[in-house]
């Protein structure tokens, strides 16, 4: 046992070419640090898109409560509101 | 303090422990690149309370026994696959994967990650036991029942190899 705990001791470590292991380290690292900024890029991108939604369909909800208002007037024979509307206009 | 420093300093000090933990040049590299991109990140929160060694020390026994688990749940489930048939057998066992003149480590896998991280201190780093638990974080007499175990394993170990 000890003999064998000796060998593994003098065992001979082969160096590997540490410039080039940098060089990936520093990659990896980089890599690493532009994911927080990708994930806030992604995260502004969706918030516009959002934001741009929500206003989109308030401004098409606008229009869908001119024509619901005026699609709830009472009918009338002699006024046709949705022609006056669309004459009108 | 500066990465590149730190790196060039330390690069075989990590190495040397490593390149007996695990077993082949991708597994070693791999493991290196972890150790050191830890360093990298968790550099600027070292604030020289412990010798720089020591915490070099620390990221790398944890980073090797948390990488030596994770190879160890990663071939227990390619065993249970191919054992249930969903995965061709392609017979990656690790011993095979041993690098050719480094039969000196195959009795080293058959201990569990910290077994063998505390007999590499123990034995080839020749760190006390006091020393290694402050390292590993753990009891000392952890450390020492750890060491006992491994020693056993591995005396059994050398004598089927002989």
């Amino acid at each position: 046992m000890s003999k064998y705990i000796d060998r593994l001791k003098d065992m001979k470590i082969q160096n590997p070419d540490f410039d080039n292991l940098l060089e990936k380290i520093e990659k990896r690292t980089q890599k690493r640090n532009m994911l927080p900024r990708l994930a806030l890029a992604g995260s502004l991108a969706a918030m516009l898109i959002v934001f741009g939604l929500y206003f989109y369909s308030d401004s098409q909800g606008q229009n869908e409560s001119i024509m619901a208002y005026v699609m709830d007037q009472n009918y009338n024979n002699n006024q046709d509101p949705i022609l006056d509307f669309v004459f009108e206009e | 303090m500066d990465f590149h420093e730190v790196y060039n300093n330390h690069q075989k000090l990590v190495w040397n422990l490593i390149s007996r933990f695990v077993f082949t040049k991708e597994d070693r590299e791999d493991l290196f690149q972890d150790v050191f991109i830890k360093i990298h990140k968790a550099l600027p929160k070292f604030k020289g309370e412990s010798k720089i060694e020591t915490w070099i020390y620390r990221i790398t026994i944890n980073t090797g026994i948390n990488y030596a688990k994770k190879q160890q749940r990663q071939r227990f489930l390619g065993d249970l696959l191919r054992k249930s048939g969903i995965v061709r057998d392609k017979e990656e066992d690790i011993s095979q994967k041993v690098e050719t003149g480094n039969s000196l480590l195959k009795p080293l896998e058959s201990l569990n990650p910290k077994q063998r991280m505390i007999i590499l201190l123990a034995e080839v780093q020749e760190m006390n036991l006091v020393e290694i638990a402050e390292h590993m974080k753990i009891p000392v007499g952890t450390v020492k029942s750890n060491l006992h175990r491994a020693k056993e394993i591995l005396k059994k170990e050398v004598i089927i190899d002989e």
